[in-house]
């Protein structure tokens, strides 16, 4: 897993619950890399795991709801750092490129990479579907990534999981346009 | 806020920078490497597109070749060039057909130096002496960008002198596809085509002889069966003088036999002391008398024969009744027959004038009126019928004696030739054989029908055509 995402964790984490949780989590997960993280290096994701497992113990709130917030927060990380990524006009046609453009890109970039498979289907004007499809069960992070897209492009949407394959391996994800929050 | 954590998280922040650089070097080495690939990748694609340029120029021009041999494909192609301007007759133009390169061979054939050819249009090596039309569609392939090939002659310099080639024209395209000049390579093939129009020649000269010894063969073959026909005619002819000198010495023999027997008893009677009675004499003579008289006749008829065969007899035709001829004859006849046998006399259809040579005429028909009666000795007697047609006059007469046998009946006409079966009855063989060339003279037909044992008919026949 790349390093953006561990620092990024971290620097959330710091923002909102102070520097102290985060030496709890490092204190208590027992990282093999003793929490030191730089954004362009390469990590196991299981220490990933271990620290969202123990804020959500630490803070009671649950692995869904963190990994959501995250991913909104993260989006906003990465707009900012590949600009370049985000040239599509709205919101369904940037997730429909993330599959076909961007994860073949970010290959380039970063070839040890590994990205989960987001095949997208734009059914109308108002509505699409995403097949979420990685052994990470990351899919509650693509949704919190999927709310932060729908901020930048001003558009307010419902998320759904529509079917869950595989203990969250294998997830459709269906995005409505709406007016209300 | 606890100092010990933010030191602890500094610390880790060092950590992560220290990474962090580390990072960034090996990715800046990592650029650096990929830096110096590109450059070199660059340099290469570089160094290919110039080689390329370079051989676009190659083609064909020998200082460029000079300049050119270096790496291996170059070198390669340097040499497949002097290979086939060794080979071949080479020249280039431009899109107009005005020459822009010439090789050394090109200059040889054409007579001319390169100075005097370079700037001058193709046309300048036309003979003349090719149809337009070759050239019309050499030009057409050409300049739609096919390659052309054929025979060409050309003239050298001087007017005088022409050489053939096996020319193939090549247009060459720039990249959007406009035709920028044209290449062409030649052979030369004046020798063989001198060999191949020789050969026609000698071919036409071949034919010509062939159709004239085809002729003469014809004419051979004609040659050939008129010579075989005389010979034919020859080898009858000749079988015809000898059996004619063997029957016709038998013939003379058989009375001068008479004569000599005869004169031997008169001798003998005159050697006798007494003299012989006169009438002892007397038949001793007759019989001579007779002997002669036989050889007499028998010498007219050969002399009869030879006029006529020799054609010294003479036609003088007259027109005359028929009838009245034949009533004559009839009487003639009729009034020397010792056994009272007569000739029956018959006329069918309506009598009318005929003109024959009448001699002759009746020379023929009383032979046969004398054998008619002479074969058939005893029976009853002959019949001569007169047949006046539209278009022929048919004399036919017929008698009811001893017939000529099957076989023999073809030979009847030929002179000195007497059946087997006539060996008894006196003759000479001569008789039919004048009736026929008398009968012919007098240009009629003679023929003969017969039955052993039962009679004969013999026929002339006057067809009013040939009269």
């Amino acid at each position: 897993m790349k390093g953006i995402v561990f620092t990024e964790f971290l620097e959330l984490v710091e923002n909102e619950f102070g520097l102290e949780v985060v030496q709890q989590i490092i204190d208590e997960c027992q990282l093999d890399t003793e929490g030191v993280y730089t954004s362009v290096g390469t990590y196991s994701h299981k220490d990933m795991f271990k620290m969202v497992g123990k804020l959500s113990e630490i803070k009671e709130i649950p692995v869904p709801a963190l990994l959501m917030v995250f991913g909104e927060y993260f989006f906003s990380t990465l707009k900012d750092k590949y600009p370049a990524f985000m040239e599509k006009p709205n919101l369904f046609d940037f997730l429909n490129s993330i599959d076909d453009y961007i994860h073949p890109e970010v290959l380039k970039l970063y070839p040890d990479a590994e990205l989960p498979s987001f095949k997208a289907k734009i059914k109308n004007n108002a509505e699409m579907t995403l097949n979420y499809k990685s052994s990470r069960k990351l899919s509650d992070l693509a949704i919190g990534l999927i709310k932060g897209a729908a901020k930048h492009y001003n558009q307010n949407v419902v998320i759904e999981k529509i079917t869950v394959e595989n203990d969250g391996q294998k997830v459709l994800l269906q995005v409505n346009k709406t007016k209300f929050k | 806020m606890n100092l010990r954590i933010i030191d602890r998280a500094r610390k880790r922040e060092i950590k992560a920078r220290k990474e962090a650089e580390k990072l960034l070097e090996s990715k800046s080495r990592e650029l650096y490497n990929s830096m110096n690939k590109l450059t070199k990748a660059n340099k290469e694609l570089e160094e290919s597109l110039l080689r390329e340029k370079k051989l676009k120029m190659l083609f064909l021009k020998e200082k460029d070749l000079q300049v050119i041999e270096n790496g291996n494909l170059e070198h390669e192609l340097a040499q497949q060039v002097r290979c086939l301007n060794e080979a071949a007759i080479v020249s280039e133009t431009d899109a107009n057909g005005n020459i822009t390169f010439v090789n050394d061979r090109f200059c040889e054939i054409s007579g001319y130096n390169r100075a005097e050819l370079i700037g001058e249009n193709h046309r300048i090596l036309k003979s003349g002496k090719q149809s337009d039309g070759l050239f019309v569609g050499m030009w057409a392939a050409i300049s739609n960008g096919r390659v052309w090939r054929g025979e060409v002659m050309n003239q050298k310099k001087g007017m005088n002198d022409f050489y053939w080639v096996d020319t193939t024209i090549m247009p060459f395209k720039n990249q959007k596809g406009k035709i920028i000049k044209f290449v062409s390579i030649r052979f030369d093939i004046t020798k063989e085509v001198e060999q191949k129009e020789f050969l026609l020649k000698k071919t036409k000269r071949l034919k010509t002889s062939e159709e004239k010894l085809r002729r003469l063969n014809q004419e051979l073959e004609t040659n050939k069966e008129s010579l075989l026909k005389s010979l034919g005619r020859e080898i009858e002819l000749n079988k015809l003088k000898s059996t004619f000198i063997s029957t016709a010495s038998h013939q003379f023999r058989t009375p001068l036999a008479i004569i000599q027997s005869n004169a031997e008893l008169i001798d003998m009677f005159n050697n006798r002391l007494k003299k012989a009675e006169p009438e002892k004499y007397k038949k001793v003579i007759d019989r001579i008398t007779k002997a002669v008289s036989k050889m007499t006749s028998l010498m007219d008829d050969v002399l009869t024969l030879s006029t006529s065969t020799s054609g010294s007899v003479i036609y003088s035709p007259e027109t005359f009744s028929l009838v009245v001829f034949c009533q004559k004859m009839t009487e003639d006849f009729n009034a020397i027959q010792t056994d009272c046998r007569t000739l029956d006399l018959q006329i069918i259809g309506t009598p009318y004038d005929a003109c024959l040579d009448v001699k002759l005429l009746s020379y023929s028909l009383s032979n046969l009126i004398s054998n008619a009666f002479k074969f058939s000795a005893k029976k009853q007697g002959p019949q001569l019928t007169l047949y006046f047609k539209t278009t022929e006059i048919k004399l036919s007469v017929k008698d009811f004696g001893i017939g000529v046998p099957e076989g023999e009946l073809s030979n009847l006409f030929h002179p000195f030739f007497r059946a087997e079966n006539v060996t008894d009855i006196k003759g000479t063989g001569l008789g039919l054989s004048i009736a026929k060339e008398y009968a012919e003279i007098n240009k009629g037909v003679i023929s003969a029908k017969s039955n052993l044992g039962m009679g004969s008919t013999f026929e002339i026949i006057f067809k009013h055509d040939w009269l």
